[in-house]
């Protein structure tokens, strides 16, 4: 587990930092994909989750999945191209897990990446704390927690 | 079959003078906008008068809530939803575009709008 300002993330995940989305290889090659707890955070409530409909492609950048607050909306953007594999129904149905448990039940999709490069500028283990510490200090992230 | 993934919102029937009715169409165009979606949203009528400078400014859906409908304009641009006046709409009102908002792109006339739908490069959703 890695720490960062408070907030414990598991160094075992693949992070795409900017659109705080973790990323976890499966055995059989799909990869689990959620929002951070440090989103959920910056979201608040969330009263809709709506992922992108099962064997869709997306591409690197684009939105495979979308939640709702009620006075505002979030895109999560994917680090890589891919297909839609498995939603979290349970997720659908209880938003709140979102918040309260980010990196587990609250899991959004399983995808499947185009190619087995995906990895690629993702931070995992060691890397994940400066590299969160770095983004801390964007107008992104500025932007976002304003 | 490629999937359409425009979208124009029309705003005919929204009237600014009822609050309740202002939040609905700018928070679907956000979201399809934040689902990568082309979104134009084309306020016309009545409603045009919010692409006018300090009208959605001056108006919240609730009036206990902070947010708004020029929030929820700048929300939903920002997620990438373009918007547009009429041309005849901003006669109608004796202004022009110096008028219009800053997320406003300018004007659409109503051929250009009506080419595109029934050429079946987009789809409608009308308020």
């Amino acid at each position: 587990m890695v720490k960062v300002q408070d907030r414990e993330f598991p160094d075992r995940l693949y992070y795409d930092i900017e659109n705080q989305i973790w990323y976890e290889p499966l055995a059989d090659g799909t990869v689990r994909a959620g929002f951070t707890s440090w989103a959920a955070s910056l979201m608040g409530d969330v009263l809709v989750f709506t992922p992108k409909r099962l064997n869709r492609d997306f591409e690197k950048g684009r939105s495979f999945a979308v939640v709702e607050g009620g006075k505002w909306i979030g895109s999560a953007r994917a680090a890589f191209d891919g297909i839609v594999i498995a939603h979290n129904e349970t997720l659908m149905r209880k938003t709140e897990l979102l918040n309260e448990d980010a990196f587990g039940a609250g899991w959004m999709l399983i995808v499947k990446p185009a190619r087995t490069d995906w990895r690629d500028g993702l931070v995992t283990g060691a890397a994940i704390c400066p590299a969160f510490e770095a983004w801390l200090t964007t107008d992104a992230y500025k932007n976002r927690a304003s | 079959m490629t999937a359409v993934r425009r979208l124009i919102i029309v705003l005919a029937n929204t009237d600014p003078r009822n609050v309740e009715e202002l939040g609905a169409p700018f928070y679907y165009a956000a979201v399809a906008a934040a689902m990568d979606h082309q979104v134009d949203v084309l306020c016309t009528a009545t409603a045009g008068r919010l692409m006018l400078k300090g009208v959605a400014e001056a108006l919240r859906a609730k009036a206990s809530d902070p947010k708004t409908i020029y929030d929820w304009i700048k929300e939903a641009h920002e997620q990438g939803a373009r918007f547009w006046a009429c041309p005849a709409n901003l006669e109608l009102f004796d202004k022009s575009e110096a008028d219009l908002i800053p997320e406003c792109s300018g004007v659409m006339g109503a051929a250009a709008m009506i080419q595109d739908i029934m050429d079946g490069e987009c789809r409608v959703l009308t308020f």
